[in-house]
């Protein structure tokens, strides 16, 4: 039933760096998108083949119950139905085993590698349960800030037809465009933004979008739509967590110094100062450093290393 | 009172009452076994008769186990939305309607443990929240209950708890739970534990009056209080007090500075609804050129 052709070791990030981590080798390998395709048509084959064997079973014992072999037939009944009981049995095990990924992953254990491994070469899984198990997987990576790994994750699943995994689409999304955003996929995270535009979105959801959004447009410099309703947007990033909302505060912040609005950047900035180390505005800082120096992708930049928005609005 | 066509605040025993009538208890051994038994049942009746019936029954059955089956998986999954609902409603401060609905909603979650501890948490915190501190402090001790004591998050409801407890001046029990949580905390690298805690020392040395305790949690206050969010605000506003009371000459910076950074983070007519000491600091703006 197993076999260990799950993930390929040699895996390739797509931009041209090495996508393993020192020491990575004894976890969890790289994600390779055709195996996830493989294992899918693997155990969609093995499905099926249950499933007909199945109705095969019924078929007969019905066809043949006031005969001889109705006795033998009820028994090929009980084995098949036995192999299609036990299918999902393992199943309803490693969709048991989800939220303990879950928990694991956001420790930050080892762990949680070996457990998405062994579940991952399980076979035959249901499509729905083997989404939701590279889903967790995309958590991880994110977690290990491997950050192109993550796109390719949340993009191969995404391609598939979701199922029960569509639960996760929205988280999907926004792990995709928070990882295209910082491995520099702009079309990606874009892609992701309006998707996600598209999706019913939770709370929590929606205020990573906000989040995102605000990000994505003070980067390129669509500083007009980022502080559009800005006094909504200040109440919806108060019910953020504290980095979240500093984030957004100092994103926004730039993009009032950038609209000459002093007094309102000001005020974000030393809203962003109460909720954010240094050390994560720094991050904010060069983020939009690194869009302007490196990028320039809407040609709008009237940013450099100079700016006041950038050294600090305040 | 549930009931009713207009809510009414639960009192205490009220509050004692619905949690003792809605105790969870995990999923019945019989119930989850219950369908496969049936099904295995049916199956010996129908290996022992030889009849037409028998043959078609196993399938039946079957039919009948996996609607069984589906409809509970369901059942659970429509309470689990249910729940987010009531916390996405709480997480928008919507206090009265949130704890209206998880009251309502407790009752029909008794067999599910993980989302009734999710909206007895959730009813905690509104009577937190809507300043109905003795039922709050029922409410988070029911819960602690029945968590083990070095759990995240029975220190942390023991945090709020301790909180709550200062707030009617029970000063003693809230010292006790403080001192026994202090090891735990230290143990704990969670930084939002560990603002809450300091967060609830600040509490405790306004309500004591120990203004020069307070004080001296200023120069780290700022970095200890920023995992809570928003919400540090009111450790800000708590340090602007303690300054006031402790400077001789009350215009003096400090004060003004402390009370900004609050007054950033939250406007000032919810930091005195919650402390309605803080009101001498109403009015009060930053000097030009103060630096938060």
């Amino acid at each position: 039933m197993v076999e260990p052709d799950g993930l390929s070791q040699s895996g390739d990030r797509g931009d041209g760096g090495s996508l393993k981590p020192p020491g990575a080798e004894l976890g969890l390998p790289a994600f390779v998108p055709a195996t996830l395709h493989r294992q899918l048509l693997v155990d969609s084959v093995i499905w099926w083949i249950f499933t007909f064997a199945l109705l095969a079973a019924l078929g007969l014992s019905l066809a043949v119950v006031d005969q001889q072999e109705s006795f033998g037939m009820l028994v090929c009944f009980v084995l098949f139905g036995g192999a299609w009981v036990l299918f999902n049995l393992t199943n309803a095990r490693v969709a048991q085993q989800l939220p303990q990924i879950t928990q694991l992953v956001e420790s930050g254990g080892r762990e949680a590698e070996s457990l998405i491994r062994n579940v991952t070469l399980r076979r035959p899984l249901h499509r729905g349960v083997r989404l939701l198990v590279y889903h967790r997987m995309a958590m991880l990576r994110y977690r290990q800030r491997r950050f192109a790994e993550v796109v390719v994750i949340c993009r191969s699943v995404l391609s598939c037809t979701l199922g029960p995994a569509r639960q996760v689409k929205a988280h999907l999304l926004i792990l995709m465009a928070e990882a295209g955003l910082e491995c520099r996929d702009w079309y990606g995270a874009w892609a992701a933004l309006v998707e996600l535009h598209r999706c019913r979105l939770s709370l929590a959801e929606a205020l990573r979008l906000l989040a995102l959004q605000t990000r994505y447009q003070v980067q390129f410099g669509d500083d007009h739509p980022a502080l559009y309703g800005i006094e909504h947007k200040m109440l919806m990033a108060d019910l953020m967590s504290a980095e979240q909302c500093g984030a957004t505060n100092a994103f926004l912040s730039i993009a009032a110094w950038r609209l000459n609005q002093p007094d309102l950047s000001r005020r974000l900035w030393e809203r962003a100062h109460l909720l954010c180390t240094p050390r994560q505005l720094e991050e904010v800082k060069s983020a939009v450093m690194a869009t302007h120096q490196g990028q320039n992708i809407s040609g709008s930049s009237t940013i450099t290393a100079s700016s006041p928005g950038i050294d600090c609005p305040v | 009172m549930a009931n009713s066509q207009v809510f009414q605040l639960p009192t205490p025993d009220q509050v004692a009452d619905h949690l003792a009538a809605n105790v969870p208890r995990g999923p019945s051994r019989l119930v989850s076994w219950l369908p496969m038994m049936a099904f295995f049942a049916v199956l010996v009746i129908s290996l022992a008769f030889d009849h037409v019936i028998a043959a078609v029954l196993p399938w039946m059955a079957l039919v009948v186990v996996l609607w069984f089956v589906s409809a509970r998986a369901r059942r659970v999954r429509r309470l689990e939305r249910q729940a987010v609902e009531v916390e996405e409603m709480a997480i928008l401060r919507y206090h009265l309607p949130t704890l209206e609905r998880a009251w309502q909603l407790l009752p029909s979650l008794v067999g599910v443990p993980s989302v009734h501890g999710r909206m007895v948490s959730c009813i905690a915190h509104c009577l937190d929240q809507l300043q109905l501190y003795d039922s709050a402090i029922l409410t988070y001790s029911f819960l602690i209950d029945r968590l083990p004591g070095d759990h995240d998050q029975a220190v942390r409801l023991s945090i709020e708890r301790s909180i709550a407890q200062l707030q009617m001046d029970h000063l003693a029990d809230a010292d006790d739970n403080l001192r026994s949580l202090r090891g735990l905390v230290l143990s704990i690298n969670n930084t939002v534990i560990n603002g809450a805690y300091q967060f609830a020392q600040l509490v405790q040395h306004v309500r004591t009056n120990h203004f020069e305790d307070a004080v001296a949690l200023a120069p780290v206050l700022v970095e200890q209080l920023r995992p809570l969010g928003v919400e540090a605000a009111y450790g800000h506003a708590l340090m602007a007090l303690s300054c006031h009371h402790l400077s001789d000459s009350p215009g003096t910076d400090e004060v003004d500075v402390w009370w900004h950074r609050a007054t950033l983070l939250m406007p000032a007519v919810e930091l005195i609804h919650r402390f309605g000491e803080l009101r001498v600091l109403d009015g009060r703006s930053m000097p030009p050129g103060g630096q938060v």
